[in-house]
Protein backbone atom coordinates (compact mmCIF):
# COMPACT_ATOMS: atom_id res chain seq x y z
CA UNK A 1 0.00 0.00 0.00
CA UNK A 2 1.28 3.53 -0.75
CA UNK A 3 0.01 7.07 -0.31
CA UNK A 4 -2.24 6.43 -3.46
CA UNK A 5 -3.96 3.71 -2.46
CA UNK A 6 -4.16 4.29 1.56
CA UNK A 7 -7.18 6.97 0.36
CA UNK A 8 -9.41 3.72 -0.57
CA UNK A 9 -11.48 2.23 1.97
CA UNK A 10 -11.21 -1.14 4.13
CA UNK A 11 -14.31 -2.95 5.25
CA UNK A 12 -14.21 -6.11 7.48
CA UNK A 13 -16.59 -8.91 8.14
CA UNK A 14 -16.48 -11.71 10.90
CA UNK A 15 -13.78 -13.75 9.34
CA UNK A 16 -11.93 -10.95 6.25
CA UNK A 17 -10.34 -7.80 6.18
CA UNK A 18 -11.18 -6.14 2.35
CA UNK A 19 -8.19 -3.64 1.65
CA UNK A 20 -6.73 -2.26 -1.52
CA UNK A 21 -4.75 -4.28 -3.61
CA UNK A 22 -1.20 -3.73 -4.07
CA UNK A 23 1.99 -4.68 -5.05
CA UNK A 24 2.46 -7.30 -2.44
CA UNK A 25 -0.35 -9.20 -4.05
CA UNK A 26 1.49 -9.86 -7.47
CA UNK A 27 2.67 -13.29 -7.02
CA UNK A 28 -0.94 -14.62 -5.78
CA UNK A 29 -2.72 -12.69 -8.35
CA UNK A 30 -0.28 -14.22 -11.33
CA UNK A 31 -0.88 -17.92 -9.76
CA UNK A 32 -4.40 -17.34 -10.33
CA UNK A 33 -4.06 -15.96 -13.51
CA UNK A 34 -1.72 -18.80 -14.57
CA UNK A 35 -3.88 -21.89 -13.33
CA UNK A 36 -6.82 -23.14 -13.92
CA UNK A 37 -8.49 -21.67 -11.62
CA UNK A 38 -9.07 -18.53 -14.13
CA UNK A 39 -10.34 -20.45 -17.00
CA UNK A 40 -13.84 -18.44 -16.33
CA UNK A 41 -12.49 -14.99 -15.72
CA UNK A 42 -9.61 -14.46 -18.87
CA UNK A 43 -7.01 -17.08 -17.90
CA UNK A 44 -5.30 -18.78 -17.96
CA UNK A 45 -2.55 -15.82 -18.44
CA UNK A 46 1.04 -15.34 -18.54
CA UNK A 47 2.57 -13.29 -15.51
CA UNK A 48 3.00 -9.98 -17.90
CA UNK A 49 -0.83 -10.19 -18.16
CA UNK A 50 -1.73 -11.05 -14.63
CA UNK A 51 0.97 -8.04 -14.06
CA UNK A 52 -1.06 -5.79 -15.95
CA UNK A 53 -4.54 -6.60 -15.02
CA UNK A 54 -3.09 -5.97 -11.28
CA UNK A 55 -2.50 -2.32 -12.40
CA UNK A 56 -5.94 -2.57 -14.26
CA UNK A 57 -7.80 -3.44 -10.82
CA UNK A 58 -6.03 -0.56 -9.15
CA UNK A 59 -6.98 2.69 -11.62
CA UNK A 60 -10.53 1.07 -11.75
CA UNK A 61 -10.75 3.06 -8.38
CA UNK A 62 -9.28 6.08 -9.72
CA UNK A 63 -11.84 6.11 -13.05
CA UNK A 64 -14.73 5.06 -11.25
CA UNK A 65 -13.97 5.80 -7.79
CA UNK A 66 -14.43 2.50 -6.79
CA UNK A 67 -13.01 -1.32 -7.51
CA UNK A 68 -12.34 -4.94 -6.36
CA UNK A 69 -10.45 -5.59 -2.63
CA UNK A 70 -7.72 -7.73 -1.92
CA UNK A 71 -9.63 -10.08 1.19
CA UNK A 72 -7.04 -11.48 3.66
CA UNK A 73 -7.90 -13.59 6.45
CA UNK A 74 -8.17 -11.62 9.92
CA UNK A 75 -5.49 -13.48 11.30
CA UNK A 76 -3.09 -12.63 8.61
CA UNK A 77 -3.15 -14.44 5.87
CA UNK A 78 -2.13 -14.56 1.81
CA UNK A 79 -4.32 -13.25 -0.65
CA UNK A 80 -7.68 -14.91 -0.49
CA UNK A 81 -9.44 -13.26 -3.10
CA UNK A 82 -10.24 -10.13 -5.76
CA UNK A 83 -13.97 -9.38 -4.69
CA UNK A 84 -15.70 -6.35 -5.43
CA UNK A 85 -17.51 -4.07 -7.68
CA UNK A 86 -16.56 -3.83 -10.81
CA UNK A 87 -17.37 -1.75 -14.05
CA UNK A 88 -15.22 -1.52 -17.38
CA UNK A 89 -15.92 0.09 -20.31
CA UNK A 90 -18.21 -2.11 -22.16
CA UNK A 91 -19.77 -3.55 -19.48
CA UNK A 92 -23.25 -4.37 -19.30
CA UNK A 93 -24.13 -3.04 -15.98
CA UNK A 94 -21.89 -3.01 -13.25
CA UNK A 95 -20.88 -6.16 -11.36
CA UNK A 96 -19.71 -7.94 -8.13
CA UNK A 97 -17.15 -9.93 -9.07
CA UNK A 98 -15.21 -12.56 -6.59
CA UNK A 99 -12.30 -14.25 -7.83
CA UNK A 100 -10.72 -16.51 -5.08
CA UNK A 101 -7.29 -17.85 -5.06
CA UNK A 102 -6.39 -22.07 -4.48
CA UNK A 103 -6.55 -22.82 -1.43
CA UNK A 104 -9.78 -20.67 0.53
CA UNK A 105 -12.36 -22.76 -1.53
CA UNK A 106 -15.58 -24.23 0.28
CA UNK A 107 -15.32 -22.10 3.48
CA UNK A 108 -18.30 -19.36 2.81
CA UNK A 109 -15.22 -16.52 2.11
CA UNK A 110 -16.22 -15.63 -1.41
CA UNK A 111 -19.67 -14.97 -0.29
CA UNK A 112 -19.14 -13.27 2.78
CA UNK A 113 -17.05 -10.85 1.12
CA UNK A 114 -18.93 -10.27 -1.60
CA UNK A 115 -22.02 -9.33 0.69
CA UNK A 116 -19.90 -6.58 2.08
CA UNK A 117 -19.00 -5.26 -0.68
CA UNK A 118 -22.43 -5.02 -1.71
CA UNK A 119 -23.33 -3.89 1.41
CA UNK A 120 -20.87 -1.17 0.42
CA UNK A 121 -22.35 -0.55 -2.67
CA UNK A 122 -25.78 -0.07 -1.89
CA UNK A 123 -24.90 1.78 1.61
CA UNK A 124 -21.95 4.15 0.16
CA UNK A 125 -22.13 4.14 -3.95
CA UNK A 126 -25.82 4.28 -4.03
CA UNK A 127 -26.33 1.19 -6.51
CA UNK A 128 -29.69 0.49 -6.44
CA UNK A 129 -29.49 -3.27 -8.60
CA UNK A 130 -26.25 -5.23 -8.88
CA UNK A 131 -25.07 -8.16 -11.19
CA UNK A 132 -22.88 -10.94 -11.10
CA UNK A 133 -21.08 -12.36 -14.48
CA UNK A 134 -21.24 -15.80 -14.25
CA UNK A 135 -19.33 -18.44 -17.09
CA UNK A 136 -22.42 -20.97 -17.03
CA UNK A 137 -19.84 -23.95 -16.79
CA UNK A 138 -18.09 -22.73 -13.70
CA UNK A 139 -20.37 -24.13 -10.83
CA UNK A 140 -18.53 -23.00 -7.61
CA UNK A 141 -19.29 -19.64 -8.88
CA UNK A 142 -22.85 -20.15 -9.63
CA UNK A 143 -23.25 -21.27 -6.20
CA UNK A 144 -21.35 -18.44 -4.40
CA UNK A 145 -24.37 -16.21 -6.80
CA UNK A 146 -27.22 -18.32 -5.13
CA UNK A 147 -25.84 -18.45 -1.60
CA UNK A 148 -25.96 -14.13 -2.35
CA UNK A 149 -29.82 -14.57 -2.90
CA UNK A 150 -29.21 -13.73 -6.84
CA UNK A 151 -31.37 -15.05 -9.48
CA UNK A 152 -30.68 -15.69 -13.10
CA UNK A 153 -31.84 -13.31 -15.48
CA UNK A 154 -30.51 -14.50 -18.81
CA UNK A 155 -27.26 -15.46 -20.91
CA UNK A 156 -25.46 -13.04 -23.48
CA UNK A 157 -22.43 -13.12 -25.52
CA UNK A 158 -20.23 -10.42 -24.35
CA UNK A 159 -16.90 -9.15 -26.08
CA UNK A 160 -14.46 -9.69 -23.62
CA UNK A 161 -16.20 -11.42 -21.07
CA UNK A 162 -17.39 -14.44 -23.60
CA UNK A 163 -20.30 -16.42 -22.90
CA UNK A 164 -21.71 -15.11 -19.86
CA UNK A 165 -24.98 -15.95 -17.54
CA UNK A 166 -26.23 -12.64 -15.93
CA UNK A 167 -27.35 -13.05 -11.88
CA UNK A 168 -29.68 -10.61 -10.60
CA UNK A 169 -28.67 -9.51 -6.82
CA UNK A 170 -31.64 -9.04 -4.47
CA UNK A 171 -31.90 -5.08 -4.15
CA UNK A 172 -31.00 -2.56 -1.13
CA UNK A 173 -34.80 -3.51 0.24
CA UNK A 174 -34.38 -6.69 0.35
CA UNK B 1 2.36 7.80 -4.97
CA UNK B 2 1.18 9.85 -7.86
CA UNK B 3 3.14 12.12 -9.96
CA UNK B 4 5.21 15.54 -9.38
CA UNK B 5 4.34 17.95 -12.18
CA UNK B 6 7.23 18.73 -14.54
CA UNK B 7 7.51 22.00 -16.46
CA UNK B 8 8.83 22.56 -20.06
CA UNK B 9 8.65 25.70 -21.87
CA UNK B 10 5.59 24.49 -23.99
CA UNK B 11 4.41 21.48 -22.00
CA UNK B 12 3.45 20.59 -18.50
CA UNK B 13 3.90 16.67 -18.08
CA UNK B 14 1.68 15.49 -14.91
CA UNK B 15 -0.16 12.78 -13.69
CA UNK B 16 -2.69 11.01 -16.33
CA UNK B 17 -6.50 12.23 -15.62
CA UNK B 18 -9.61 11.30 -16.15
CA UNK B 19 -10.74 13.60 -18.28
CA UNK B 20 -7.80 13.06 -20.16
CA UNK B 21 -9.74 9.34 -21.72
CA UNK B 22 -11.25 10.96 -25.00
CA UNK B 23 -7.93 11.86 -26.54
CA UNK B 24 -6.07 8.38 -25.38
CA UNK B 25 -9.26 6.73 -26.44
CA UNK B 26 -9.36 7.80 -29.62
CA UNK B 27 -5.53 7.24 -29.77
CA UNK B 28 -5.36 3.92 -28.84
CA UNK B 29 -8.36 3.49 -31.34
CA UNK B 30 -6.48 4.84 -34.36
CA UNK B 31 -4.42 3.56 -36.51
CA UNK B 32 -1.11 5.56 -34.58
CA UNK B 33 -1.46 3.25 -32.33
CA UNK B 34 -0.10 0.14 -34.62
CA UNK B 35 3.80 0.37 -33.66
CA UNK B 36 2.69 0.07 -29.83
CA UNK B 37 0.12 -3.23 -29.92
CA UNK B 38 -3.13 -1.08 -31.64
CA UNK B 39 -5.07 -0.13 -32.32
CA UNK B 40 -7.55 -1.97 -29.69
CA UNK B 41 -11.21 -1.64 -29.26
CA UNK B 42 -12.22 0.77 -26.85
CA UNK B 43 -13.05 -1.22 -23.98
CA UNK B 44 -10.03 -3.00 -24.18
CA UNK B 45 -7.99 0.42 -23.98
CA UNK B 46 -10.09 1.67 -21.09
CA UNK B 47 -8.24 -1.11 -19.55
CA UNK B 48 -4.76 -0.14 -20.36
CA UNK B 49 -6.26 3.25 -19.55
CA UNK B 50 -6.98 2.12 -15.94
CA UNK B 51 -3.40 0.62 -16.17
CA UNK B 52 -1.88 4.08 -15.93
CA UNK B 53 -2.36 4.52 -11.76
CA UNK B 54 -2.09 0.93 -10.80
CA UNK B 55 1.57 1.28 -12.65
CA UNK B 56 2.23 4.48 -10.56
CA UNK B 57 0.96 2.87 -7.06
CA UNK B 58 3.18 -0.34 -7.77
CA UNK B 59 5.99 1.05 -8.51
CA UNK B 60 6.23 4.82 -7.39
CA UNK B 61 6.59 6.01 -11.02
CA UNK B 62 4.80 5.70 -13.98
CA UNK B 63 4.05 7.48 -17.17
CA UNK B 64 2.89 11.30 -17.56
CA UNK B 65 0.10 12.90 -19.39
CA UNK B 66 1.82 15.04 -21.60
CA UNK B 67 -0.33 18.38 -22.28
CA UNK B 68 0.10 21.11 -24.29
CA UNK B 69 0.24 24.60 -22.11
CA UNK B 70 -1.10 26.71 -25.04
CA UNK B 71 -4.14 24.44 -25.46
CA UNK B 72 -4.30 22.84 -22.00
CA UNK B 73 -4.64 19.63 -24.42
CA UNK B 74 -3.17 16.26 -23.38
CA UNK B 75 -1.44 15.01 -26.07
CA UNK B 76 0.84 11.94 -25.28
CA UNK B 77 2.60 10.19 -22.56
CA UNK B 78 5.65 9.73 -21.84
CA UNK B 79 8.23 8.83 -18.62
CA UNK B 80 9.59 5.28 -17.07
CA UNK B 81 7.03 2.63 -17.53
CA UNK B 82 8.25 -0.99 -15.89
CA UNK B 83 5.59 -3.79 -16.52
CA UNK B 84 6.25 -7.30 -15.53
CA UNK B 85 8.01 -9.31 -18.18
CA UNK B 86 10.71 -6.33 -18.94
CA UNK B 87 14.16 -6.69 -17.37
CA UNK B 88 14.36 -3.16 -16.73
CA UNK B 89 12.80 -0.01 -17.10
CA UNK B 90 12.10 1.76 -20.42
CA UNK B 91 11.72 5.49 -21.23
CA UNK B 92 8.75 5.02 -23.27
CA UNK B 93 7.13 8.36 -25.47
CA UNK B 94 3.93 8.63 -27.38
CA UNK B 95 2.36 11.12 -28.92
CA UNK B 96 -1.50 10.67 -30.13
CA UNK B 97 -2.36 12.78 -32.76
CA UNK B 98 -0.47 13.47 -36.36
CA UNK B 99 -0.71 17.34 -35.53
CA UNK B 100 1.29 17.39 -32.14
CA UNK B 101 4.03 15.55 -34.21
CA UNK B 102 6.85 17.46 -36.02
CA UNK B 103 7.50 19.83 -33.78
CA UNK B 104 9.86 18.88 -31.51
CA UNK B 105 7.42 17.81 -28.55
CA UNK B 106 7.94 14.67 -27.87
CA UNK B 107 11.81 15.73 -27.78
CA UNK B 108 10.60 18.43 -24.88
CA UNK B 109 8.82 15.94 -22.56
CA UNK B 110 11.28 12.65 -22.97
CA UNK B 111 13.91 15.09 -21.61
CA UNK B 112 12.05 16.19 -19.44
CA UNK B 113 11.29 12.47 -18.04
CA UNK B 114 14.34 11.30 -18.25
CA UNK B 115 15.84 14.00 -16.18
CA UNK B 116 13.04 13.46 -13.51
CA UNK B 117 13.73 9.46 -13.75
CA UNK B 118 18.12 10.80 -12.69
CA UNK B 119 17.65 13.22 -10.54
CA UNK B 120 14.38 12.53 -8.42
CA UNK B 121 14.72 8.32 -8.53
CA UNK B 122 18.05 8.24 -8.92
CA UNK B 123 18.43 6.10 -11.91
CA UNK B 124 22.01 5.81 -13.08
CA UNK B 125 20.78 4.26 -16.58
CA UNK B 126 17.56 4.10 -18.97
CA UNK B 127 16.68 1.98 -22.09
CA UNK B 128 14.01 2.46 -24.56
CA UNK B 129 12.31 -0.15 -26.68
CA UNK B 130 11.67 0.44 -30.29
CA UNK B 131 9.79 -1.00 -33.09
CA UNK B 132 12.71 -1.10 -36.03
CA UNK B 133 10.12 -0.06 -38.02
CA UNK B 134 9.01 3.29 -36.24
CA UNK B 135 11.42 5.60 -37.84
CA UNK B 136 10.02 8.77 -36.18
CA UNK B 137 10.79 6.94 -32.47
CA UNK B 138 14.78 5.78 -33.62
CA UNK B 139 15.09 9.88 -34.97
CA UNK B 140 14.01 10.40 -31.68
CA UNK B 141 16.10 8.43 -29.75
CA UNK B 142 19.07 9.46 -31.80
CA UNK B 143 18.57 13.20 -30.96
CA UNK B 144 18.39 11.75 -27.19
CA UNK B 145 21.58 10.35 -27.78
CA UNK B 146 20.45 6.64 -27.34
CA UNK B 147 22.34 4.32 -28.93
CA UNK B 148 20.81 0.44 -30.01
CA UNK B 149 22.38 -2.04 -27.23
CA UNK B 150 20.94 -5.31 -29.09
CA UNK B 151 17.66 -6.64 -30.52
CA UNK B 152 15.40 -8.08 -28.12
CA UNK B 153 12.18 -10.61 -28.17
CA UNK B 154 9.06 -8.99 -25.85
CA UNK B 155 6.24 -10.34 -26.20
CA UNK B 156 5.64 -11.61 -29.32
CA UNK B 157 7.88 -8.19 -31.23
CA UNK B 158 11.05 -7.33 -32.35
CA UNK B 159 12.18 -4.54 -30.40
CA UNK B 160 15.26 -2.55 -30.32
CA UNK B 161 16.86 -2.02 -27.07
CA UNK B 162 18.18 1.49 -26.80
CA UNK B 163 20.50 2.68 -24.23
CA UNK B 164 20.33 6.61 -23.13
CA UNK B 165 23.56 8.55 -21.94
CA UNK B 166 22.90 8.30 -18.04
CA UNK B 167 23.24 11.15 -15.90
CA UNK B 168 26.53 11.91 -15.97
CA UNK B 169 27.00 11.88 -19.80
Amino acid sequence: MNRFTSTFPRLETERLILRPLGHEDFPAMAEFYGSERSRFVGGIVDPAKAWRQLATEIGHWTLRGYGRFGVELREGSSLVGVIGPWFPHGWPEPELGWDLMAGFEGKGYASEAARATRDWAYGSLGWTTAISLVAPENKASEAVAKRLGCTYECDIEHATAGHVSIWRHPGPDA
Amino acid sequence: MMAPTLETPRLILRMMEPDDWPNYADYYTSERSASVGGPKSRSQTWQQFASFWGHWAIHGFGRFAVVERDTAQSVGHVGPYHPEGYDEPELSWTLWTNTAEGRGLAYEAATAARDWCYSALGWTTLTSLIDPANDRSIALAGRLGAAVERRIELEGYQLDLYRHPGPDA
